[in-house]
C-alpha cells in the first residue's frame, strides 16, 4: 500500500464562477502513478473552490450556477421560495463570518455559499489503474476566487501500486 | 493492506426521488474481504444520483423530498431540458434538475470500518439517492481498502 500525492494548477480567467473539467488531468495523474488498486481523492482547499462530478454539458453548468445563485439570495433576505432550508443558514453564517477576516464574498454574492454546498473533495475508486467514473461522468473544479489567480487542486492517489 | 472492489445493482422503482438503503450490502462487502479495519468508498459512476447517509424513516425521506425541491424544484426552467446536447449528441432530456441534485449531494462517501464494523451509529444508513425520472437500473461501486 502506498500514498502518491500531485498538485494541479488551474488559471482564473473569466469573472464569476469558473467551472474547469480536470478529468483528464488527474486520469494522467492516475495512469502516471501507476497504482493498480485503489482510491484517487480530488481536493481544493480554498474557500472559493469547490470539486463535483457532472455530465459537463453547458446547460448542467448554467442550472447549477442558477441553484446556487437562488440559494444564496434566499439566505441573504432576496428569497425567491420564501422558505428555510435546514442547515443551510448556519453553513452561510459561518462562512460570512470567516469571509470578513478572508477578504471573501459576502452573503449574498456569487459564489458566496458555492464551497459549503459541493464541497472541498471527492474520491473515486480506481480499479486496474484506471478511475471507475461513469461515460458522462467528469470531474469539475469550480472557482468563484479572485481572477488571474491560481486554483491548487490536490490529488491523493492511495492503493496498491504495480511492483 | 488490500484493497477489495466489488458491485452491486440497485434497481429504482419511482419515478420520483427514490432511497434505496444499501448499509447491508456495505457490510458484507467488508465481511467478503476479511478485513479488521479500514475504510469502504461507496460510489456511482452516474450524473443522476448520488451516494450518502441519512436516517432512513418515511419522515426523513419526505424532508429530504421536500427539501430538495427547495433547490431544484421539479417545476423548474433547466436549459439542459432544452439544451442541443453536446459535440456527442448527448444532453437534451427533462432531467436537469436530477443534474443539479446530484452535484450537490455527490457521488460518493467513504466510511472508516473497525473490528469488521461499518463505523455508522445505529439508525445511520448508507443510501442511494437517485434523482432520475425514469425507473432503472444502477450499478453501485463498493470498494473496500483495509488489513
Amino acid at each position: 500500500m502506498n500514498v502518491k500525492t500531485v498538485e494541479l494548477h488551474f488559471d482564473k480567467t473569466e469573472e464569476g464562477i469558473q467551472v474547469t473539467d480536470i478529468t483528464r488531468q488527474v486520469d494522467h495523474s492516475v495512469i502516471d502513478s501507476q497504482m493498480q488498486d485503489g482510491i484517487v481523492i480530488v481536493h481544493v482547499s480554498s474557500p472559493t473552490l469547490s470539486i463535483s462530478t457532472m455530465d459537463y454539458e453547458e446547460g448542467n453548468i448554467q442550472d447549477l450556477k442558477s441553484a446556487l445563485s437562488k440559494l444564496e439570495k434566499r439566505e441573504s433576505g432576496k428569497s425567491i421560495y420564501g422558505h428555510s432550508l435546514a442547515g443551510m443558514g448556519t453553513a452561510v453564517s459561518y462562512i460570512e463570518h470567516k469571509g470578513k477576516h478572508l477578504g471573501l464574498p459576502k452573503a449574498g454574492d456569487e459564489g458566496s455559499i458555492m464551497h459549503a454546498i459541493l464541497g472541498p473533495s471527492i474520491t473515486i475508486p480506481v480499479k486496474s489503474n484506471r478511475t471507475m467514473l461513469g461515460k458522462w461522468q467528469q470531474i469539475l473544479l469550480w472557482d468563484s476566487g479572485k481572477i488571474n489567480a491560481q486554483a491548487r487542486v490536490v490529488v491523493q492517489i492511495i492503493g496498491e501500486f504495480s511492483a | 493492506m488490500g484493497v477489495k472492489t466489488s458491485e452491486i445493482q440497485v434497481e429504482k422503482k419511482e419515478e420520483d426521488l427514490y432511497v434505496t438503503k444499501i448499509t447491508r450490502e456495505v457490510q458484507d462487502a467488508i465481511e467478503s474481504a476479511s478485513f479488521k479495519s479500514g475504510i469502504a468508498t461507496i460510489f456511482i459512476g452516474c450524473t443522476t444520483a448520488s451516494i450518502s447517509t441519512m436516517e432512513y424513516t418515511p419522515q426523513s425521506i419526505k424532508h429530504m423530498r421536500e427539501a430538495l425541491e427547495r433547490v431544484a424544484p421539479s417545476d423548474g426552467h433547466y436549459i439542459h431540458n432544452t439544451s442541443v446536447g453536446d459535440a456527442n449528441g448527448h444532453g437534451a432530456d427533462d432531467n436537469g434538475k436530477s443534474h443539479v441534485r446530484s452535484a450537490i449531494m455527490g457521488p460518493s462517501i467513504t466510511i472508516p470500518f473497525n473490528s469488521g464494523k461499518l463505523m455508522l451509529d445505529k439508525g445511520l444508513e448508507v443510501v442511494l439517492l437517485d434523482f432520475d425520472i425514469i425507473k432503472r437500473t444502477r450499478k453501485v461501486i463498493i470498494q473496500i481498502m483495509g488489513e
